[in-house]
């Protein structure tokens, strides 16, 4: 059995989301505050009960602002907010998943398989708050007091987590919670042992405690009282710690701690595998190790991943990727074979920051890399972080992987590439971009113009005059053609070049973009 | 076609025994019987079998099943008399429903079926109408109840089938003619009547009509719906030989033994013999009704005494059976509702079975009950 998806309504960032899990490898991405973890979160609140079953304690925190504020405005009991949380689990033809089956969810009439947990206000309070409502009651207090948390399957049948159909663990690295530790401990312990051996080990626990106690009452007594052990204190699932070698693990650093900690998660057969965030405290070669883990390891597993290393997103397969963006998600799994190994070979560092960019240029080489920024100022008088652009460099005739990505994540490419003097390149070119509107591909449209130093200097000859005066040996021919002296210099040291225009002051705020270029910034940055 | 079978047996003639050994212990199965005890006995005689309960076999009553299995799941598109998608928050055990009418006169408290409450006593089922209300829906939820059934569960089992009454009876022939749904059901024909379950129907089978049926008349609903077997379960392997015989022409049940025992069985008439047997824990002692009264333990009363094996056991008879010892002693004149009991007490020892008069009884009454 697996997750086949979830519904948030109400919970944190989602007032209403829907997101979809492949049954085995999910590596979540997002920008900071997207709700990636919030999704983790929200799995382990439906599955292990975890959060909401703690009486006394306020959740008020946990709400949907926008929900919060829509009963603010609008104070009544049936817009009282309320959280509720939906797990879909595929369906089996298993008698054991019958119990979870039914049309108590928010897709009846139809037939679903899964548990829903609901934080509300308790209905059988009504007749009081309805007395609150009409006295002099703060409206806009939410009263929490009277609130429940309900865990239910789509059977009808109440939710308990020993009766969960997923053994799961998760772990969560990230820097902002880390001391659940001791509670990990116990998961992997839960998850290892079976019932029998778990009962066998706290009876012994429990009766060496008594043994003690009794082999020392004497020291133990005090005139009419004597010491006794705390039972509550002494349960051993919560006295567990994890060791290595010897040495708790935790004290071991924060990266060999969750190294470990991973590494025994995937040895433990668990269903489902939450992790958070597992390149922390990583260096390259262990985040390299961890995703070998993962991969080796998993057999079968359902794992659930939250990361913003860009070497777990290509190495574990782009097609494994969901971009949460907007309290929305896009799967990428439609991305084509080829293009999820593309980026599985490069170790692509930029890919996480194209898929969150919503603008990008993708440029071939270099000197449009380096030129591009200042260019910008030069030609339009504006900055293209204004306009949240990320400049990327494709390295070469790579952009169509780029632009499988585009299809699917939806973000507004612009692709600067040389037509390389073919008019055959240069028609291709206008194919493609009849084919996608969130992606245009530009190059000169000149056959001459065959590179980008050919274009930029066509466009600012008269104040390129003088540039090859660095290197006065410069013959005026390329490629055995002959050229402009200037020019010939600047394709046969186009970095040098590109960084001298990008610095000296007799280029620095003088130099234009192709027109070509323009072109495309201009619709690149449109609403 | 038919994939259900129906097998009628004896008294003692192992219906849980046969049960736990024919079942695929890899196959999803459900196992439904009337009372907690035989969900118990059920339990133990599977575990006997593999080891342990087979961990896709479900043994349950019939009241938990129609509650978590049929209604529970679909409450958003059931109809419960004048209300739809109520959300029940279980079953009622302990009130019944008030009936339609009591010693013959209309009883104004009854609710019609078009109100809620003919099914629901505040926000939860009444036992005894969960099968009515189940047959109340309409086709479609009736065929997505029965999808579901038949999705997660590959072999019905019932026990106890002679307790499936009224509208009991008519949600298990629909089960039974369910095309896909393979159904085996086990029952002995004469133990009906005999009140020990969670809930039973007081109707007849039929809707209307005789309140009783013969044997061969109870054969004939579930003609072509299901195969009958009669012979498999033919013998008793509890009840030993000279009390099968014993049986057989008092009460005309016919029943044959599988015991190697021969089996001994008295009415005993001497005081002392009385008391003994009485006095004697490794022997039950049998009542009618209110067992529990007497201090003479171990007893039970006849019904209850349904599913239980003892070596030794004591009927007290009731005034109807003072003469069962006579020789021109006949019980044609008797309603099953008095035969059955009877039967079902008699059908318990292993070896030895003893009998008191009620006359006999009635001079030790109040040394042996309690306060």
């Amino acid at each position: 059995m697996y997750i086949q998806s979830l519904k948030i309504n109400g919970y944190k960032k989602f007032k209403d989301f829907t997101i979809d899990f492949s049954p085995h490898i999910n590596v979540l991405i997002g920008e900071n505050e997207a709700g990636k973890s919030t999704i983790l979160e929200a799995i382990d609140i439906v599955l292990n009960q975890k959060t909401f079953i703690s009486p006394n304690a306020s959740f008020e925190q946990y709400f949907n602002q926008e929900i919060v504020q829509e009963y603010k405005f609008q104070p009544s009991i049936k817009n009282l907010p309320k959280i509720e949380i939906e797990l879909f689990f595929n369906d089996e033809k298993d008698i054991r998943s019958e119990y979870f089956n039914g049309l108590h969810s928010s897709f009846s009439p139809t037939m679903k398989t899964g548990i829903k947990f609901t934080y509300k206000f308790d209905e059988s309070h009504h007749e009081l708050l309805d007395v609150l409502y009409e006295g002099n009651y703060d409206e806009t207090f939410i009263p929490l007091d009277y609130y429940i948390a309900e865990w239910n399957t789509f059977a009808g049948r109440k939710y308990i987590n020993k009766n969960s159909p997923l053994k799961n663990v998760l772990i969560d690295n990230s820097i902002r919670k880390n001391n659940l530790f001791d509670s990990y401990s116990r998961r992997i312990y839960i998850n290892k042992l079976a019932p029998p051996d778990r009962q066998n080990l706290s009876h012994q626990f429990r009766k060496n405690v008594q043994h003690f106690v009794n082999s020392n009452t004497e020291k133990l007594n005090l005139q009419d009282y004597s010491f006794g052990i705390d039972e509550g204190k002494t349960v051993l699932e919560n006295l567990l710690d994890l060791k290595s070698e010897g040495v708790s693990i935790q004290n071991k650093g924060k990266g060999k701690e969750n190294l470990i900690k991973t590494e025994i998660a995937l040895e433990v057969k668990s269903d489902l595998i939450l992790l958070e965030e597992p390149e922390n405290h990583l260096s390259y070669l262990n985040t390299r190790k961890l995703i070998k883990d993962i991969q080796n390891k998993c057999d079968g597993a359902q794992i659930i991943i939250t990361t913003h290393d860009p070497l777990i997103v290509s190495r574990l397969d782009l097609r494994n990727t969901i971009w949460i963006c907007n309290r929305r998600y896009y799967s990428l799994k439609n991305i084509p074979l080829e293009t999820a190994e593309y980026f599985m070979k490069t170790d692509n560092m930029q890919l996480l920051n194209y898929i969150l960019a919503q603008r990008v240029i993708l440029v071939e080489g270099n000197s449009e890399y380096i030129l591009l920024p200042q260019l910008t100022i030069n030609t339009f008088n504006y900055t293209l972080e204004k306009h949240v652009v990320e400049l990327l460099s494709g390295g070469g005739i790579t952009y169509k992987h780029y632009i499988e990505l585009s299809k699917i994540v939806k973000n507004r490419l612009l692709v600067i590439t040389d037509n390389d003097g073919d008019q055959e390149t240069i028609n291709s070119i206008s194919e493609t971009n009849k084919e996608n509107s969130n992606v245009l591909i530009k190059c000169s449209p000149d056959i001459n113009e065959f590179t980008f130093e050919v274009c930029l200097f066509n466009s600012n000859q008269s104040k390129l005059q003088t540039i090859s005066e660095k290197k006065p040996g410069t013959t005026a021919e390329y490629r055995k053609k002959a050229l402009n002296q200037n020019l010939a210099y600047m394709l046969k040291n186009k970095t040098e070049a590109a960084l001298r225009i990008s610095e000296e002051d007799d280029y620095k705020t003088h130099v234009l973009l192709p027109q070509y270029i323009q072109e495309g910034i201009e619709w690149l940055i449109q609403k | 076609m038919a994939h259900s079978k129906i097998m009628l047996a004896v008294a003692g003639s192992g219906k849980t025994h046969y049960i736990a050994n024919h079942l695929n212990p890899s196959a999803n199965n459900l196992v439904i019987t009337y009372t907690r005890q035989n969900v118990d006995n059920l339990k133990k005689e599977l575990k006997k079998v593999n080891g342990e309960l087979p961990k896709n076999t479900h043994v349950l009553t019939f009241s938990s099943f129609l509650y978590r299995w049929i209604l529970k799941p679909f409450e958003p598109i059931l109809t419960i008399g004048n209300k739809t998608a109520f959300i029940t928050s279980g079953v009622e055990i302990i009130k019944s429903p008030e009936p339609l009418s009591i010693l013959g006169k209309p009883n104004p408290r009854y609710m019609k079926k078009d109100d809620y409450r003919h099914y629901l006593y505040f926000e939860k089922y009444y036992v005894s109408r969960m099968s009515e209300l189940i047959l109340a829906q309409s086709k479609e939820v009736l065929k997505k109840m029965f999808e579901r059934l038949k999705h997660f569960c590959d072999h019905l089992y019932f026990d106890e089938l002679q307790d499936f009454m009224g509208k009991d009876f008519d949600l298990l022939n629909h089960f039974i003619s369910e095309p896909d749904l393979d159904v085996f059901a086990v029952g002995d024909f004469h133990q009906h009547s005999v009140s020990k379950s969670d809930f039973t129907a007081s109707k007849p089978y039929l809707k209307k009509g005789k309140a009783y049926l013969s044997k061969d008349e109870y054969k004939l609903l579930f003609k072509g719906k299901a195969h009958i077997d009669e012979s498999t379960l033919i013998k008793s392997r509890r009840v030993p030989v000279k009390i099968c015989t014993f049986i057989s022409s008092k009460l005309g049940i016919y029943i044959e033994s599988a015991s190697l025992i021969q089996g001994h069985y008295e009415l005993l008439e001497d005081e002392q013999k009385i008391i003994h047997t009485l006095e004697d824990t490794d022997t039950v002692k049998l009542f009618y009704n209110n067992s529990a009264l007497y201090t003479c333990s171990p007893t039970i009363n006849w019904g209850y005494s349904k599913g239980d094996t003892y070596k030794k056991g004591c009927i007290i008879l009731t005034k109807t059976f003072d003469s069962l010892f006579d020789e021109n002693f006949s019980c044609t004149h008797l309603s099953p509702a008095q035969v059955n009991p009877l039967y079902v007490a008699m059908t318990r020892s292993t070896h030895e079975l003893f009998f008191i008069k009620e006359k006999d009884f009635r001079k030790f009454k109040t040394k042996y009950a309690g306060s």
